[in-house]
């Protein structure tokens, strides 16, 4: 079974059954016990990569737990979880419910979660020795503080010679290098810099500057010198005449410095290209080698250093961001495994400290997707690990090297192997999962043909050959040690199946066709067909469109909503696209600025608005359109001003409150006013959905600022946040990238694009476009190149970088293939394009002719599938009817802003008043010692209030006066203050001060001012009423004290 | 009658209570003065004096009831007057404490500012450690935790050795000025506890407590001792540790019977996609209830109170809610916190422009009135936009900085205001203008300038909250007046401070103040014995109701812990008896479940989604309910969700005779049909309405004032040059620059752009290199600049006029004349050559994706005319990158009809669909 200590390395190809080994091993080693305290949940630490694979886990456990306990597990389950155990049933089972019950009451221990969370978790208990504060908040907007803080930067540009000389460094490279076209570098430097910032989060390095002698333009001004000399010495007769022309066209292009673009093929050559049987002088042939060195130097630093400016920046944005993260007490997601990696490298922390602050000492690990894991969420949790293995621990890691899609963050498909190897001490067991759960046989069989190592093997061959006939520009050829880590990686593709999944469907078409909009037409015509035959046999929630990228899942989610079939996909679920919603923000961009004539215009022409009014969108474009002239004429016109005038009533109804105050609510009240008022629910009732995801946005936005300016920014700019409706339970087709995929099954799925291309290099921000940098991450700073390919003729440094780059995009596309073509349950469908962007779609080499069609389908016609419980019990939900938050809050804060300007004398009453009721009575003790007295207690309430002395007269005053002395003592009876009475409706009735004496009871009520007397007397009379009900018999009196001016009213029985 | 009372988990507390009473006090005929009631808030108190009025039915002198608090205050009262401080000031005693006494501390992390959270964080340590009676000894002598297998860290031994002083300083700073944290005055009633008494009273009643950290322990248990103390608890200790203690402390056990109860409610469980499907739920759920009134909605995250209120108001007409309105969601607190941002981006050079701005915009601003009316200040404030932006030429225009006189004495302004406002109907004088502006100044602005301390904060805030109560603009929106109410009982807490007259950065200050700020809330008013109530855990203390429903039952959310201790590790927190994370997990899960338990119905709503994953106190209940049934199926889940159709909707507008009538008279350009190749509904705005046809919509907004600039330079810089071709002369490059620079200070270097520097330098290198470009062209003459010609097209639906504002012909050296069109953009517009066109199934889609701009095959067809039998080409000319694409590979002349007629046909197309009464004008964004 499980021994201690262990390291046990389990490959799960697709579908095997990740999550259930996961789980399994948890519950066994819970049950088991005996191994370094497994049988506690503090122990054990189980890693996943994401939020949702966390909560799956949890409830995997859960329900193992659970059905162990209730002696509910399958013959199946039983074997492959207990029955190793070699425990008895019953102590099986009774372990399961403490266990069950210990997890229940000890949940801050059951510690399944994403290396995010753990790391969160680790950073805040050390909060006070990284010198974050102890409320440190995570964000996810980093680039939004990275744009600040360059704003911050080029502020100071205007008044610090040193910043502006950063920018004129950067426009130079701008301009001049890189022959930028954009007018606005901003949106460049904003792409990049962030760019850079994630690189150097994922891997905790600084950059390395690459030093320059001279300036970039200076040398390559030095090397143009030389291309001109040697022109000048070149043998005339004797040069390769058409050598000669592109030599001087491209001499004659340039003044001073030259682009490598332009520079001709020629110079790639060892030797000085001469006339066949001509003589070649030494001089010559010397000025050629020196130019091509002076060409290898200039590309490499033309590769590396046309970062440097904006590295320059970059790190002065930096230490803005820095600051500005400090001000605001925050740090970003993107930061956590940096800032970690610090603790354990700068500030030395220990495994003891570390496991007081989280009050727990891990000694076993299971982590989840082992394959996307990065070099330093690795380093971060190394250490315990192994010092948890060394004391009898164990380690568990599980994961997919075929499925390593996330190289892009960081993830080291290498770690997989690489860290099974260095800890080779600890009783390495290593395991395969080699049945596949998911797919039926025909699928199985057709991605173990597909990737068997012999057809990969060919795949590569057959694409280097190919390349080769076409004489491809930088051919890099797989040497043998990348076909040893194509073996490595795919070794144990061969999957089995389970016997009762037999049979299944795949079927290929090669979709020829140089031109895109063609193969897309005969894709869409087939893809349709296909879904249409589909449809017989299975419900649309059954089917899956995966492709490559988002301007696919858009193109796709066009085609089938055109034919009127269900989609889901971020495109149709955009609120932004909703026209309910921009109508809404329509209005809302009128009210925050009136002079929008469009947005007004349009708003008003809409069916939000012309069916609230119940008027007709002709008549409101015909008076519109009568406009036009005075438009025209008057640049200060304004659309909603002539409305106004035309339909004073509409506006009235329907516009007038929102213009007048819109300022003053916030957005979320707002909208749902304008919901209410504009009838929405009640006549778009059934795109309730989209309108509820509005307010969804807004309220998750509000935090952050809930004025209408700040808001509609946000909503222009965001893309991605909070966008997309919630649709699950309704039955549509879902459409999505193979990325998103990952994990994922689903019955049936088309693959429309099926495409292989290797990209060198990351991206960085939108603007910059294309494939805009490589980093490399080997030494002991981040090296940055740009590579053009021209450069790779001189210089073989820069080839050598750009092959590996090449190798590792391979097979992170082959990894995509991988994990599309594993989806499937029961059918797939793919159509492989003749050509992926301008160049030949690879994927045509990797799946051959003879797999293109496999199988038949499984079903003839719809099965009444049992659902599953989830699907079982949506209930939808009917439209609210919405409160108009500007009645409601103007009825519940009437405003009252007559106590807000008296509110000096108010205090001054309170005071007075806090201080007679600490005086229950005068009688006998010395006036001066009581109110000191009262004044302890009554000091506490007023903090603010440094000098009671006036108060203290004012009452001192009071209780000297004669006629007032026999409120404030009395022979016999009982003086009362603050007296309570419930009556019989359980209403409480404070009194200020009551006096009973043996005939009569008297209740006293102290007021500021006289001047609601009316109301006073009233109150006081309801006062006496319920007296008279407790003192049956005696004479009740009411008095009220005025303390402005002393006077006293008695108010008597009626 | 003193003693232990345990009511079981299933019953109403208040009823039971309440029997007690009855049964005790009534009945006897005693005076229930004489009783007094502890709870451990003030809620409780109000419901039982209800239920009380109903068993007596008349009206009566209720007990007295006091929260836990206000007992131990009085108590520690009797022996010695002291006043309990603010939070902020406690923080700043420990600060200042650290400063004198453990300086090493604060590294990193120097002023009071920086250093709050962790005063904040110590000051709560040691009121823990007072609360709970933890001796110094204690501290300093932590042992290790074997099970960890390490010591103690030494820095934790050290900074426990710290805090032992600073504790000790504290608790002596705070005897001696008679003001105490709210855990000292526990601490000190504790340590009185043996000498205080409350003799108005027979008995007094300790009500449902659960966790009892040790001062309160200790003084109940002397009032327990002394006979005169009656606890009644709920619950049992076989179920709950924590009874369990006190059972051993007070000797006497804590049980409801012999078995414990198994409470009777029918459970419910809703997981929702999000926070509105949660709230919706709760109104579907609401709607099914009849007894409202015997209904709690309990809302663990005042987060949601406003989706809450807006869904239930249909339903639940009358309701009482324990949170309220948060004060960062006012506008007032919107205006603030912009003043303070201004403040903190001014310096030397006066304020940045920028912020400035977002201050006046303000919509309280803007209100300040004149004479009754905020017009006038709407007029002022857009004229001072116009002028920073550049619209309105002054000298100030553009400044990224600027001091408010120059503002004030700036005569354009007020002219400019003074005829906006004759327009809009008001008179004003210069001398009223200038008073409203420096009025604005001062509210907004000089105030606030030179703020050192608290006690200049407070004047600066309540001088302003008075001239917008005076100015009544706070009564546009009722809850200013409540907030502006709030924001004056700040300005008293800022002058209570101890540390008032402490001298900080300005920033700092503001960030003290704002931090107050952020968690304050008003109150709603509501009804609180009436209706539905909606309340957080924490207020259904002691409470009972038939229904239950329980938002955000998440994890995160409830419980709602804290789970890390930043200062001292938690391991430590633990071997000192302060397992505050556990414990509060506890006093959580027992008010949940105390709550649950004596109900009829229970509906749990929580989120499932990505991000979020039920609460454990769900799995608890369904673990529960599957033991009992012995299946794993044993708690039915609903999904609540929204109604989805995602439709495509169409947008239409129809044509009308007249606007056909219009189309047929109106002048087209290429760019007015570009636009409606790319959408229809567009160009219906902007040329039919007429609402934006002067702006060139087809490129991107960003780029559309370089073209602009771009043009405008290249047509004055040429203009004087008709007839000759003046590039290759260097004079003539002098000029441009000058010109450039002239006309660039006077756009973009006025615009509020930080970064039109960048801008700057882009379009002058882009100008040198057109320049080269423009060199090496073999042009002789330069014949048109930005000219404007018109003309007419006989096309099948009839002839259409058309204008054609062409940006340069030139006449070539060969005799070619060559037509272009400067490009800014980036968006390729080059139609595709005739055979494509030709081909083309004509349609308005096809069109602008092959044809993609009119554009020049409109400018060669008109000036074929106007050059008849000349050669011809046109051109785009890229600016980006001095290049120009030309329409044809080599000009033409002859066949050039020939070349042009399928886009014409195309042309005809588009004018026949445009005119076409019945294809309306469709939406295709
Ligand atoms: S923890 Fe150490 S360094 Fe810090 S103040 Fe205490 S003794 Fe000094």
């Amino acid at each position: 079974m499980i021994q201690s200590p262990e390291l046990r390395v389990v490959e799960a190809s697709a579908g095997s059954g990740k999550t259930f080994a996961l789980a399994k091993r948890y519950v066994q080693l819970m049950l088991i016990g005996g191994i370094a305290g497994s049988n506690s949940i503090r122990q054990i630490l189980a890693i996943t990569f994401t939020n949702k694979a966390a909560f799956e886990m949890k409830a995997r456990i859960l329900d193992f737990l659970k059905r162990i306990a209730l002696d509910l597990l399958s013959p199946d389950e039983q074997k492959e979880i207990v029955e190793p155990l070699k425990i008895d049933k019953k102590t099986v089972r009774e372990n399961a419910h403490r266990i069950m019950d210990e997890i229940i009451l000890n949940y801050n221990f059951f510690q399944v979660q994403t290396i995010d969370s753990f790391i969160n978790a680790l950073l805040s208990g050390c909060a006070f020795k990284i010198g974050l504060s102890a409320r440190f908040k995570i964000r996810h907007d980093a680039f939004e503080y990275m744009c600040y803080s360059l704003d911050r930067l080029i502020d100071r540009a205007g008044s610090d010679a040193r910043i502006s000389g950063l920018f004129e460094n950067f426009l130079r490279q701008y301009l001049f290098l890189e022959n930028k076209s954009s007018w606005f570098p901003k949106k460049d430097i904003q792409g990049l810099l962030f760019a850079l910032y994630q690189q150097s989060n994922i891997y905790a390095k600084d950059f390395f500057i690459f030093p320059l002698s001279e300036d970039l333009l200076t040398m390559k001004a030095k090397t143009f010198e030389k291309f001109k000399r040697l022109r000048a010495q070149c043998p005339e007769g004797g040069t390769d005449g058409r050598f000669l022309k592109s030599f001087d066209s491209f001499i004659g292009k340039y003044h001073r410095g030259f682009d490598f673009d332009s520079l001709p093929d020629y110079f790639s050559r060892l030797e000085f290209p001469i006339r066949s049987g001509a003589d070649l002088p030494r001089a010559v042939q010397d000025a050629w080698e020196d130019l091509r060195e002076d060409l290898r130097a200039v590309s490499e630093a033309e590769a590396c250093a046309s970062f440097n400016p904006y590295l320059e920046i970059f790190y002065n944005v930096l230490a803005e961001f820095k600051e500005a993260a400090r001000q605001d007490d925050v740090l970003f997601l993107e930061e956590l495994n940096k800032k970690a990696h610090m603790l354990f490298e700068e500030e030395g922390i220990t495994a003891g400290e570390l496991y007081y602050r989280l009050a727990t000492r891990f000694r076993h690990y299971l982590i989840d997707e082992f394959q996307d894991t990065s070099l330093l969420q690795w380093q971060n949790l190394s250490a315990m690990a192994e010092e948890a293995l060394s004391t009898g621990g164990t380690v568990f890691y599980v994961g997919d090297k075929k499925q390593a899609i996330y190289g892009f963050r960081g993830g080291e498909v290498r770690l997989f192997d690489e860290v099974k190897e260095s800890l080779r001490q600890f009783n390495v067991q290593e395991e395969v999962l080699k049945t596949n759960y998911r797919s039926f046989q025909t699928l199985v069989d057709f991605n173990n043909q597909v990737f068997s190592l012999a057809n990969l093997e060919r795949f590569v061959r057959d694409k280097q050959t190919h390349e080769e006939e076409k004489k491809k520009k930088d051919i890099v050829h797989f040497t043998a040690e990348d076909f040893t880590r194509l073996g490595s990686l795919f070794g144990h593709s061969q999957q089995e199946t389970l016997p009762q999944k037999k049979g299944g469907h795949v079927r290929v078409r090669y979709v020829a066709g140089t031109v895109l909009a063609e193969r897309q037409e005969q894709v869409r015509e087939d893809l349709l067909r296909q879904i249409q035959d589909l449809s017989r046999r299975y419900a649309y929630g059954q089917i899956a469109i995966l492709t490559r990228d988002n301007n696919d899942v858009e193109t796709v989610t066009s085609w089938l909503s055109e034919e009127g079939i269900a989609v889901e996909s971020e495109r149709t679920l955009n609120i932004k696209e909703h026209f309910i919603v921009q109508q809404l923000v329509l209005f809302l961009k009128f009210l925050n600025s009136p002079s929008d004539n469009i947005a007004f215009s349009s708003f008003v022409m809409g069916d939000v608005f012309c069916r609230a009014v119940n008027m007709s969108t002709d008549e409101m474009r015909d008076f519109l359109f009568s406009l036009r002239s005075s438009m025209r004429r008057d640049g200060s016109f304004y659309v909603y001003m002539a409305f106004r005038q035309q339909y004073p009533q509409l506006w009235q109804a329907a516009v007038e409150a929102y213009f007048k105050r819109a300022g003053f609510y916030p957005v979320y009240e707002l909208v749902i006013s304008m919901i209410e008022g504009f009838k929405i629910f009640e006549h778009f009732a059934d795109q309730q959905g989209f309108v509820m995801q509005f307010l969804e946005m807004i309220k998750r936005y509000e935090s952050e600022a809930s004025d209408l300016t700040a808001f509609l920014e946000y909503y222009e700019a965001n893309e991605h946040e909070h966008l997309y409706v919630n649709v699950a339970g309704s039955d549509s087709i879902r459409v999505m990238t193979i990325h998103k995929a990952k994990g994922l099954e689903f019955p049936v799925v088309l693959l429309p694009f099926f495409e292989m291309s290797v990209r060198v290099g990351q991206t960085s921000g939108s603007s910059l476009g294309q494939r805009a940098f490589i980093v490399d991450a080997r030494a002991e700073k981040l090296g940055l190149y740009r590579i053009k390919s021209k450069y790779l003729k001189f210089s073989q440094h820069l080839e050598e970088v750009r092959a590996r780059e090449y190798i590792d995009s391979f097979f992170s596309e082959l990894n995509n293939a991988y994990v599309a073509l594993t989806r499937a349950v029961e059918e797939m469908f793919i159509w492989i394009p003749e050509r992926s962007g301008s160049s030949i779609n690879i994927a045509s080499f990797l799946i051959s002719q003879e797999c293109y069609d496999r199988g038949a389908p499984l079903r003839q016609e719809k099965e009444q599938r049992p659902k599953k419980r989830s699907e079982m019990e949506y209930v939808v939900l009917s439209p609210p009817v919405y409160r108009d938050w500007i009645k409601f809050l103007e009825y519940e804060f009437e405003a009252d802003s007559q106590s807000i300007k008296n509110r000096a004398s108010i205090r001054q009453g309170n005071i007075l008043h806090a201080l007679l009721q600490n005086l229950e009575s005068v009688g006998g003790q010395p006036v001066d010692e009581r109110l000191q007295g009262a004044l302890c207690v009554v000091r506490g309430k007023f903090p603010m209030v440094h000098d009671f002395s006036e108060h203290l007269n004012i009452v001192k005053a009071l209780l000297l006066r004669e006629d007032c002395a026999d409120l404030f003592s009395v022979k016999e009876g009982e003086i009362l203050c603050e007296q309570e009475i419930v009556d019989e409706f359980g209403r409480i009735h404070r009194m200020d001060r009551l006096i009973v004496e043996e005939g009569r009871v008297r209740v006293v009520d102290y007021k500021m001012s006289a001047a609601q007397q009316e109301s006073h007397i009233k109150q006081i009379g309801v006062y006496m009423d319920l007296l008279k009900k407790m003192f049956p018999g005696r004479t009740i009196e009411g008095v009220l004290l005025y303390l402005d001016s002393f006077s006293k009213v008695v108010v008597q029985e009626s | 009658m003193p003693g232990v009372v345990t009511y079981s988990f299933c019953d109403p507390f208040l009823d039971r209570i309440a029997d007690h009473i009855e049964r005790e006090y009534i009945r006897q005929g005693k005076d229930l003065r004489r009783l007094a009631i502890v709870f451990g808030g003030r809620r409780p108190a109000l419901f039982l004096k209800r239920e009380l009025a109903k068993r007596i039915g008349r009206q009566y002198f209720p007990p007295h009831f006091f929260s836990i608090d206000e007992l131990m205050s009085r108590l520690v009262l009797q022996k010695e007057p002291f006043v309990l401080s603010q939070d902020m000031d406690l923080a700043y005693r420990i600060y200042d404490l650290v400063c004198r006494h453990a300086p090493l501390l604060l590294k990193g992390r120097e002023t009071f500012a920086q250093f709050l959270p962790w005063a904040q964080e110590l000051l709560a340590f040691i009121e823990q450690l007072d609360l709970e009676l933890v001796s110094s000894e204690k501290l300093v002598g932590v042992e290790e935790n074997a099970a960890l297998g390490y010591d103690v860290p030494e820095d934790v031994n050290r900074l426990l050795r710290h805090i032992v002083v600073l504790r000790e300083k504290f608790h002596e700073q705070m005897l001696a000025d008679q003001i105490y944290s709210r855990g000292f005055q526990y601490y000190r009633a504790a340590q009185l506890s043996g000498s205080l008494e409350l003799k108005d009273f027979e008995e007094i009643i300790f009500a449902n407590f659960f966790y009892l950290n040790r001062s309160e322990e200790q003084v109940i248990l002397d009032f327990y001792k002394r006979r005169q103390a009656c606890l009644i608890f709920q619950g049992d200790e076989r179920r709950w540790p924590v009874f369990e203690r006190i059972s051993r402390k007070l000797g006497c056990p804590i049980r409801e019977g012999e078995q414990l109860q198994r409470p009777d409610f029918e459970l419910k469980l809703h997981s929702a996609a999000d926070y509105h499907s949660q709230v919706s739920a709760v109104r579907q759920i609401l709607g099914g209830i009849q007894d409202l009134d015997r209904t709690v909605v309990v809302l663990p995250d005042a987060q949601q109170i406003i989706p809450l209120v807006s869904e239930i108001s249909s339903v639940a007409s009358e309701f009482n809610i324990s949170m309220g309105y948060p004060l960062k969601r006012s506008s007032v607190v919107s205006l603030l916190e912009k003043i303070f941002m201004a403040q903190e981006s001014s310096g030397a050079h006066g304020y940045y422009a920028p912020d400035f701005l977002n201050v006046v915009r303000h919509p309280l601003v803007k209100s300040l009135t004149v004479g009754g009316s905020s017009q006038i200040s709407h007029i002022l404030i857009h004229t001072v936009e116009e002028i920073l932006a550049g619209r309105i030429e002054t000298s100030l225009s553009g400044c990224l900085f600027l001091h408010l006189e120059d503002l004030e004495t700036c005569d354009v302004l007020f002219d400019q205001v003074r005829e906006g406002a004759e327009a809009a109907g008001e008179k004003i004088s210069r001398e009223g203008v200038c008073d409203l502006l420096s009025r604005m100044h001062n509210i907004c602005f000089k105030e606030w300038e030179g703020l050192q301390d608290c006690v200049s904060l407070a004047e600066a805030l309540s001088h302003w909250l008075d001239c917008f109560v005076e100015g009544s603009v706070l009564s546009q929106y009722p809850l200013n007046t409540r907030i502006a109410a709030k924001m004056y009982d700040f300005v008293d807490d800022l002058r209570g401070l101890s540390f008032a007259k402490e001298t900080f950065p300005r920033r700092d200050l503001f960030k003290i103040f704002m931090h107050s700020v952020e968690r304050e809330i008003v109150a709603f008013s509501g009804s609180p014995l009436k209706g539905l109530q909606i309340l957080g855990l924490f207020e259904t203390r002691s409470l009972n109701f038939d229904h239950v429903i329980v938002l955000d039952t998440n994890e995160g959310s409830l419980p709602r812990l804290n789970v890390y201790e930043a200062l001292i590790p938690r391991d430590v927190m633990i071997g000192l008896g302060l397992d505050r994370i556990e414990q509060e997990e506890e006093i959580q899960r027992y008010g949940f479940m105390r709550l649950i338990s004596s109900a009829k119905s229970v509906h749990l709503i929580f989120q499932e989604n990505s991000e979020r994953e039920r609460s454990r106190f769900v799995e608890e209940l369904v673990w529960e309910k599957q033991k009992t049934v012995g299946q794993i199926q044993a708690v039915s889940v609903s999904r609540p969700r929204f109604c989805v159709k995602p439709k495509r909707f169409e947008r239409m507008i129809s044509k009308t005779p007249p606007m056909i009538d219009f189309l047929k008279h109106y002048c087209f350009s290429a760019s007015s049909i570009n636009l409606y190749l790319r959408n229809p509904m567009e160009f219906f705005f902007a040329y039919v309405l007429g609402l934006r046809e002067q702006e060139d919509l087809l490129n991107e907004p960003e780029n559309r004032e370089v073209g602009i600039f771009i043009h405008e330079l290249f047509e004055e810089a040429f203009r004087p040059f008709i007839g000759r071709f003046p590039v290759r002369d260097t004079k003539f490059r002098n000029d441009v620059q000058k010109i450039f620079i002239t006309r660039y200070n006077n756009s973009f270097g006025k615009s509020l752009r930080p970064d039109a520097f960048l801008l700057k330098a882009v379009i002058e290198e882009r100008i040198n290199r057109f320049l080269d470009f423009e060199a090496a062209r073999s042009v002789k003459q330069v014949l048109h600049i930005e000219s404007q010609f018109d003309g007419e097209i006989a096309l099948s639906c009839g002839t259409v006029k058309f204008v054609y504002k062409v940006d340069r012909v030139d006449l070539m050296d060969d005799g070619t004349v060559m037509i272009l069109d400067y490009k800014t953009g980036s968006v390729d517009v080059f139609p595709k050559g005739p055979e494509d066109i030709q081909r083309l199934e004509l349609s308005r889609k096809s069109i602008y994706e092959q044809v993609r701009s009119f554009q020049l095959p409109l400018y060669i067809h008109y000036l074929k005319k106007r050059f008849p039998g000349r050669p011809l080409n046109a051109g785009l000319y890229n600016v980006r990158n001095p290049e120009i694409k030309t329409f044809f590979k080599e000009s033409r002349d002859a066949d050039l009809e020939e070349h042009l007629a399928p886009y014409m046909k195309a042309l005809d197309y588009v004018m026949a669909e445009i005119f076409n009464l019945n294809i309306p004008f469709a939406d295709c964004s």
